[in-house]
């Protein structure tokens, strides 16, 4: 299978500013050297607790945020890939380096080149009441993108959007509405409709049902089902709600503290978690049915600052199996099985 | 159409809010009308100038030919507020319409983009906001030589900062909202973002200060022509008309009321204009404020 | 089992600028001593305004039409009805008998007051006799000291101190009291009812399994985490041992691993305080966790009440029925329910699910179907059985 999107050794940083010079005094460590690889047409879920860091390598990925350092990857061949790779490490060449960082690297792209990309990827908010323009009609909204790429307009961009409007389930008698008028539901499938206006190929969703109800969220993963297949979409789904992602994802990744823990497919994932923090997370997570009431592991503790984050392997606060090994170094991810990657010096099962 | 009946039904229940568009509304017939109800004397060359009845200083009480009597210098004083209605209106909207066209425009820009941009136009407006504003009007106002139009220039760049920082407070707050981040990531330009997404949704306050502020612009302009600073004389202008009174506030004793005229026309047109504004700034603001949303 | 709640007919409208809100209609509900009775439905389905009836919190322009909801205070004296009863009686039951826990705990508490002194307030307005009876024996346990030369100093000022406590147990809220408290330097010598009521604070701090509840009680909530917080506020709603907790969806806004946390704080302290507990969430798995009876809310009114196991794994409703299979399992499709949530505003005649029912039949279109017990313990509002 070929990768479309993919990032390495990506790390975004937020500075601490203190004091009236504003002098940076330190960081928080949002995404913190993260390698992930998306294939196209997977459904890639990103799972883990506020303030791990998710949101923001899904909006690093769409550079609405600026990474600190690594590289983000659409739709690259490998070997330009490894030749940055190389050259990056040889340090040989450093003007064939950045020229090859120019033209292939969305960590270092901007104005209009950045702009073509956008065409191409998505973003779709959490929060549908927040994330449409309360003073723009519907159709503006969806219009929105095909304007400012100059794609349509007039007629055909009405059309266009009552198109995109009949895809995502709803009808051009929507066109004229506002957005306070439409149910959470309704809004976020506009939302949905904005981020397909531009036929892209990869969308990232930021807990587009967290904000929903549970009806209304099965109404929207079924869209979204649907959606992937008939227009060839490639995803990165983030949530916090494992059943979720389990039920709908092709593939995990399991997120704590800026880093990645765990990556497997869902069944895997959800049966035999290899990471103690996943299985947290599995046993953690309630399920609809009070006959598997479960002898839940409750995790210890809070998550601690990303700005301070613990030495060694960020979980070690928090988990019962740490060692003096894992107090120290940070464990890396190293394939454990045929699917599964895993960041653990003692992993399960 | 649904929206028109909202506006209707808050007003309705704030009936206060209905006096004030009626006030603003008379003296709006007022203005467009002057040359009718007040029609300028044949061989008059400019209409502002209030025709005189000779050089007498006393006032004459009101007549059949100066219906509110004349004021110091025989100037007829219908004629004078009828006419400085066209004036109060010239001050007050080019002054408002000034200061929001630079307040947007800065305040955008610093709130938008932040960073030394912002610091360097906030700095500036600390520095105009250091200064107390009637006297700073002054000083601008001395030193462009007196006349309407330095009054207007110089209320203007006295009220600036303030419609600046507020429109800078505002924009940042709506900045962060996920659909100005939606609208970046769909690729719009920062003009289309400001204009499209940001300022749309963070205008209203500024907009219900500056109906509000309409009548304080007047006020402060009428101060200005009272300390000498503003219209030539004989010029149509309220706050020179209240300048003429100024000897004639108390009578002759034993008639302490004999001017009453002088004094309380012009005011009470001052007072009405002010009051009007400030009626319908509360109207605008019952009606489009969003935070008291339909209930 | 002994009831301790039991609402009939309780029925709320909103009067806005767009016509009646049909919020409520005939909710009928009890609750035994000693459960955890969870309220389950979507956003707008009227499980909090049912909560917030219970307080007689509803804002306006919404009102309580009609109903009645009787509360066993205790065992000796006779339910009383909470809509009829004074708004000082009102008062007396809200944060004592019963109490509260919202969704955002960083919204429930006061940003310039401490954990500490939030707390300490409530058990200063609850239970103030208890205070003096308290402090009262503290200052019985110094006048009986032998004397030395401090106590013969202070001793006049601990005699005055002891008429004052004796005061508040005999008549806690009189008119004389009210204005010793009022004044400078006097108040001081009630100062023990504070630190009493601190101590306390500790110690329910402590319940709610916080790691050192002294450092706690002087932070203030912004240095706490959604966690922290939470618990804080169920150390708040607990200060006055209430016979009955509203928990109005207290772990939505928090992390999986932290929910399990609190799910599991709340099974303990249900036991151990013997009190009942009103759970409200959408989420269908937290109520299995936790929930001993379960009632399912659509767009204002139950549809279904029964065992947590029976709901579960026979439910009878078809809106139950539809919740529950769009819940997302692990390779399963979820099934979405067609339609959506009728406008408050015009609800349809009948039964409110009709026109998204699969199964509706002529019946259902024109008459409400009223709550009929099918199996021991379990109700079902459908015609079809």
């Amino acid at each position: 299978m070929e990768v479309l999107v993919e990032t390495r050794n990506l790390k975004t940083h937020f500075p601490i500013l203190r004091g009236m010079l504003k002098r940076p005094a330190g960081a928080v460590r949002a995404v913190d050297g993260i390698n992930l690889a998306i294939q196209r047409g997977q459904w890639m879920g990103l799972v883990g607790e506020s303030g791990c860091g998710k949101t923001t390598l899904g909006k690093t990925i769409l550079r609405l945020l600026m990474p600190t350092s690594g590289h983000i990857y659409f739709d690259v061949p490998g070997e330009i890939k490894a030749e940055i790779d190389l050259l990056e490490y040889s340090a040989t060449n450093p003007r064939r380096l950045q020229a090859l960082r120019q033209e292939y690297d969305l960590a270092m792209n901007s104005g209009n080149k950045l702009k073509a990309f956008r065409k191409k990827m998505q973003l779709v908010h959490q929060d549908p009441y927040t994330s449409l323009n309360p003073r723009m009609k519907v159709e503006n909204i969806v219009g929105e993108p095909l304007v400012v790429h100059k794609l349509l307009s007039g007629r055909q961009a009405r059309d266009r959007v009552a198109e995109i409007l009949f895809m995502v389930g709803l009808t051009d008698k929507h066109m004229d509405r506002y957005p306070h008028q439409l149910s959470g539901g309704q809004r976020q499938r506009i939302a949905i409709a904005r981020a397909l206006a531009t036929n892209p190929n990869f969308i990232v969703f930021d807990e587009p049902t967290s904000a929903l109800d549970v009806s209304v969220q099965a109404q929207i993963l079924n869209l979204l089902k649907q959606l992937k297949r008939e227009q060839q979409l490639t995803y990165l789904y983030i949530t916090h709600d494992l059943s979720v992602a389990e039920s709908v994802c092709d593939g995990i990744v399991v997120m704590y503290l800026g880093k990645v823990v765990e990556v497997g497919n869902p069944v895997e994932l959800f049966c035999v978690p290899k990471h103690p923090y996943s299985q947290a997370l599995v046993l953690s997570t309630p399920i609809a049915d009070p006959q598997r009431k479960r002898g839940r592991i409750v995790l210890p503790g809070e998550v601690p600052s990303p700005a301070q984050p613990p030495s060694g392997c960020r979980f070690h606060p928090r988990c019962v199996r740490a060692t003096e090994e894992c107090k120290q170094v940070e464990p890396v991810l190293e394939s454990v099985g045929e699917t599964s990657l895993v960041a653990c010096w003692h992993p399960l099962n | 159409m649904t929206e028109l009946r909202f506006w209707l039904y808050q007003a309705r229940k704030n009936p206060l809010s209905l006096v004030g568009i009626a006030i603003v509304l008379i003296f709006v017939i007022i203005a467009i009308l002057a040359p009718f109800l007040a029609p300028p004397p044949e061989g008059h060359i400019d209409a502002y100038q209030i025709p005189r009845d000779g050089y007498s200083p006393t006032p004459k009480p009101p007549s059949q030919e100066y219906k509110f009597g004349t004021t110091q210098g025989q100037y007829d004083i219908f004629y004078g507020v009828i006419w400085g209605t066209r004036s109060a209106f010239k001050v007050g909207l080019l002054v408002i319409g000034m200061v929001l066209v630079i307040g947007i425009l800065l305040g955008s820009i610093a709130g938008y983009f932040g960073g030394l941009v912002d610091e360097i136009i906030m700095r500036i407006t600390d520095i105009f906001m250091a200064f107390p504003p009637l006297i700073l009007a002054m000083a601008i106002t001395v030193a462009l030589g007196p006349s309407l139009n330095s009054v207007i220039i110089a209320l203007t760049l006295v009220s600036w900062p303030i419609y600046t920082r507020l429109i800078r407070g505002d924009i940042l707050t709506v900045r962060e909202e996920d659909y100005v981040e939606a609208a970046r990531g769909v690729g719009s330009s920062h003009l289309r973002i400001i204009a499209r997404h940001i300022l749309p949704n963070s205008i209203y306050p500024t907009l219900i200060m500056a109906s509000l502020d309409i009548g304080a612009v007047v006020l402060s302009a009428a101060a200005l022509s009272f300390l000498g600073l503003g219209a030539p004389e004989g010029y149509a202008d309220w706050g020179q008309m209240i300048q003429f009174s100024r000897n004639w506030i108390v009578g002759p004793p034993g008639n302490p009321l004999a001017y009453w005229y002088t004094v309380t026309i012009p005011g009470l047109f001052i007072l009405f204009f002010v009051l009007g504004w400030n009626l319908l700034g509360d109207a605008f603001r019952d009606i489009l404020d969003p935070r008291l949303a339909k209930r | 089992m002994d009831e301790l709640l039991r609402i009939r007919g309780l029925t709320v409208r909103f009067y806005t600028y767009d016509g009646v809100v049909q919020a409520l209609e005939n909710v009928d509900l009890d609750i035994n001593q000693k459960e955890t009775f969870g309220l389950v439905g979507e956003t707008g389905c009227g499980k909090t305004l049912t909560a917030l009836s219970i307080l007689r919190l509803i804002p306006p322009p919404g009102r309580i039409e009609c109903g009645s909801i009787c509360f066993n205070i205790d065992d000796e004296n006779e339910p009383v009805d909470l809509l009829t009863i004074s708004e000082d009686g009102i008062r007396a039951i809200r944060g004592s008998k019963i109490s509260m826990v919202f969704q955002e705990p960083s919204a429930a508490l006061n940003p310039v007051y401490t954990i500490g002194d939030q707390i300490s307030e409530v058990i200063l307005l609850h239970r103030r006799q208890e205070l003096g009876q308290r402090a009262l024996e503290a200052v019985n346990a110094l006048l009986a000291e032998t004397p030395g030369f401090i106590s013969t100093l202070a001793r006049p000022i601990w005699l005055m101190e002891r008429k004052l406590y004796q005061q508040v147990i005999q008549a806690p809220s009189s008119l004389w009291l009210t204005i010793i408290s009022r004044i400078f330097l006097v108040k001081r010598l009630l100062w023990r009812l504070k630190d009493e009521a601190q101590k306390i604070t500790i110690s329910v701090l402590g319940e709610v399994e916080i790691p050192d509840p002294q450092r706690l009680t002087r932070q203030y909530p912004h240095q706490l985490s959604g966690g922290m917080e939470q618990r804080a506020v169920i150390a708040m709603a607990l200060a006055c041992s209430p016979k009955f907790l509203i928990a109005d969806e207290p772990t939505t806004s928090l992390d999986v691993t932290i929910q399990a946390q609190i799910l599991e704080l709340l099974n303990r302290l249900k036991v151990e305080w013997e009190s009942s507990i009103l759970y409200i969430t959408h989420d269908l798995g937290v109520a299995a966790e936790i929930c001993d009876r379960v009632g399912v809310m659509y767009a204002g009114s139950l549809c279904e009440i029964a065992k947590v196991d029976d709901l579960y794994a026979n439910p009878l409703h078809p809106y139950t029925k539809a919740l529950l299979a769009a819940v997302p399992k692990l390779g399963e499709e979820p099934h979405s329910i067609g339609g959506s949530v009728p406008d408050p505003l015009e609800p349809p005649p009948g039964c409110r699910f009709h026109p998204r029912c699969s199964s509706a039949m002529e019946k259902c279109r024109e008459q409400v179907p009223l709550m009929r017990e099918l199996a021991p313990g379990h109700f079902v509002a459908c015609y079809m059985y």
